[in-house]
């Protein structure tokens, strides 16, 4: 408990600090072809931005001046520059681009090409396709381990994880997780991968050296099938040792105590919810609600729901920006 | 947990091939027992089916699983067989040993290859009949069903009528000699879920052929007593297009026209389904239909059981697949399985019209102690008789 309490005060310094500083969260619209923007002072939506088709993952550069944007049905990842609120660019990306991650060098992207069982490295600078790598059936979830040598991906109907190494682009290990894997994450130590898997309904947590298995969560969620209880996006909290769990149609999220490995809360947020993003202080979590077409945000300390904010049709990807 | 140690050594074996497009090291068929396709000439263009009904799942679910084997050093064959007398049936269990075997044949087909096979490994998935019968009468192991059952079907539909407190029901019958599981599943559920008939009658195309449909069909439908909804009862597709709109009271037309329950429909595209959707478009180049998602449910199943044991190994796999511990990911919005009582795949039921879903069943409300799913079909009671 003690870390905790010193976390909880580094986090109010830094909540008071941030008091003055505006953030912006940016919301893709899979069903409206749109991007909402939500300012996280006062919650108001200020504006609907038209992009391309069946906009899914979506990610800032490192200094967030451009975002790329996974424009599924338009087959492309979009580069969108956020002072002029215009599509400037595109990468190319092979067909049905869904989720996208993003090198910590910031020069190379990765995109799951849902359709094709395909990976794609995409060279931002030279805007061309370094390689395609053949992965499992329906390729969903991307992450870069923090030091940028590990690239996991998972496949949907495969139901593995899928390790490739950056430098030479070669998938030389995979690993069979729970049914339906969707949302993965690296630890910032670079240790451990933690794999959800939406109908397995489990949360696989890696060794990242050994890919072996060290823990495994399912949930319970009171008053809900376990059917329903289905884990997809995924966050590790950085100032605290929390992870949040969204669990789909069951409308929850869970809170991990990663120090313990126990379940510690599951929060109420709405329909269907799908991915997560936090703040730049880690203050606020962001949770994006496909069915109930809105916006959860989550304080992290009190670990409730401040508010709810309507969005376009099927919110998708989520991610925050600092003016 | 204790299958992962096996996959685990499984991985490190192939790990090194992965990359290299690995060799198959296991070659796994699966034989596919279907009769020709019946002429349909006699309908309407828009009623026909394609002749690679069925079959096109199949190659989708052999490519899918393919893309996986590749992964774990596994190739899955399709073999097909038309069957259309039991001789053919003979010939073909004689040149097989330890075999899955999907199949798509009429009722006596079926209960043949049930009988022949009683005593050998063989794994049967029955992925095209919806007879009742084949599951409450044939009872083994060894047999699965990834069609759905008529009863699970026509309980999807009460259901949805009894959640719509439509419960006052007028039924149109066919006569043919496959429209008689679809009724007495039908009548199953009136009698379970108390929704009452008020009026029956059978089409029997003898209406008077001075009269077009526009006339005759709001005579056939007129009732003493107002109805709350149609239910149509026709499998076979020859009469059901008339009724919609033609109906004496404006109510909405259900059963095997208007609002129709079945596993599957191109509308359907939440749970990742828009993906399916869409690899089955570029195979196929046609749709998906409902018997073709019955198919491609059997091959992943087979693929998902190797997957876990690590080999076909039929006594294994029927034992898995009937287990707890088998869940099916199948673009339903929930894990699928198999009832262990009658090898029934629970899933649950879609509703839809011609060009959207409305809803799918089971309905909320609608409990059971071991799953809701199971609220859909035949009981315990009813099974393995």
């Amino acid at each position: 408990m003690k870390p905790l309490f010193s976390f909880s005060s580094i986090l109010l310094a830094g909540a008071l600090f941030s008091a003055s500083a505006t953030e912006w969260a940016y919301v893709t619209n899979e069903k409206s072809n749109s991007l909402s923007v939500i300012n996280l002072n006062d919650y108001s939506v200020i504006k609907e931005i038209p992009v391309g088709e069946r906009p899914r993952g979506f990610i800032f550069n490192h200094d967030q001046t451009l975002a790329y944007i996974c424009a599924s049905d338009s087959d492309r990842i979009q580069i969108f520059d956020v002072e002029s609120e215009t599509i400037v660019g595109e990468l190319p990306s092979g067909e049905d681009p869904e989720t996208i991650a993003l090198h910590p060098n910031g020069k190379t992207i990765y995109t799951a090409n849902e359709d094709d069982a395909l990976l794609t490295v995409i060279d931002i600078a030279s805007q061309t396709v370094t390689t395609q790598i053949d992965v499992g059936v329906e390729p969903e979830g991307l992450a870069v381990s923090p030091d940028g040598k590990v690239l996991v991906v998972t496949s949907e109907t495969t139901n593995m994880v899928h390790w490739i190494d950056t430098a030479t682009n070669e998938n030389y290990a995979n690993s069979l997780v729970g049914a339906r894997p969707r949302g993965a994450m690296f630890t910032q130590d670079n240790s451990k991968l933690w794999v959800t898997s939406e109908i397995g309904g489990e949360t696989t947590v890696f060794d990242v050296v050994t890919q072996a298995v060290l823990h495994e969560f399912t949930f319970k969620v009171r008053g809900m099938h376990d059917d329903r209880v289905q884990p997809v996006g995924i966050v590790l909290m950085k100032s605290k040792p929390l992870a949040f769990v969204a669990l789909g149609p069951s409308n929850h999220v869970a809170v991990i105590n990663t120090q313990t490995m126990e379940i510690i809360k599951y929060i109420l947020v709405g329909r269907r919810v799908w991915q997560l993003a936090f703040n730049e202080d880690e203050s606020l979590l962001l949770t994006t609600n496909g069915v109930s077409s809105d916006v959860s945000v989550i304080n992290t300390d009190s670990l409730k729901v401040e508010k709810s904010i309507k969005v376009g049709r099927y919110p998708w990807g989520v991610a925050v920006r600092q003016l | 947990m204790r299958f992962f140690l096996l996959i685990t050594t499984l991985l490190i074996t192939c790990a090194f091939s992965a990359t290299s497009a690995a060799k198959a090291l296991l070659e796994i068929d699966v034989h596919y027992l279907t009769q020709r396709h019946k002429s349909d000439k006699h309908l309407p263009v828009l009623q026909r089916s394609p002749a690679n009904l069925g079959l096109a799942g199949l190659q989708l679910a052999i490519a899918d699983s393919n893309t996986t084997g590749k992964f774990l050093g596994y190739h899955y064959n399709l073999q097909t067989h038309i069957i259309d007398t039991i001789e053919d049936l003979q010939t073909v269990l004689e040149q097989l040993d330890h075999a899955a075997i999907v199949h798509h044949l009429d009722d006596a087909l079926t209960t043949s290859l049930y009988e022949q096979t009683a005593k050998q490994p063989f794994i049967l998935f029955n992925a095209g009949n919806y007879s009742a019968n084949l599951r409450s009468h044939a009872c083994g192991d060894n047999i699965f069903h990834t069609a759905p059952s008529d009863a699970q079907l026509t309980d999807a539909l009460g259901q949805w009528l009894l959640k719509k407190q439509l419960t006052k029901v007028f039924l149109i019958t066919g006569t043919q000699a496959e429209d008689q599981s679809y009724i007495k599943a039908l009548e199953r559920t009136f009698k379970r879920f108390r929704i009452n008939v008020i009026a029956r009658k059978a089409w029997t195309f003898d209406m008077d052929l001075r009269r077009s449909i526009q006339q005759d069909i709001p005579l056939f439908t007129q009732t003493s007593r107002p109805y709350d909804a149609v239910v149509v009862a026709d499998p076979s597709q020859v009469f059901g297009y008339y009724i919609p709109y033609n109906t004496f009271y404006p109510r909405p037309v259900v059963g095997t026209e208007g609002l129709i329950a079945d596993s599957w429909h191109p509308a359907i595209e939440q749970w990742g389904a828009r993906q399916l959707q869409g690899r089955f478009v570029d195979t196929a180049q046609r749709l998906m239909q409902a018997q073709d998602y019955n198919h491609y449910i059997a091959v992943r199943a087979i693929a998902q059981g190797v997957q876990t044991i690590g080999t076909l190994d039929i006594p294994k796999l029927t034992q898995y697949l009937r287990s707890e511990a088998f869940s099916l990911a199948a673009y339903k919005g929930r894990k699928l399985s198999f009832r262990s009582d009658s090898g029934q795949l629970r899933a649950p039921i879609p509703l839809f019209h011609a060009r959207g879903l409305v809803s799918q069943s089971p309905q909320e409300g609608f409990m059971h102690p071991v799953t809701e799913l199971d609220t859909l079909g035949l009981t315990s009671n009813e099974v393995c008789q």
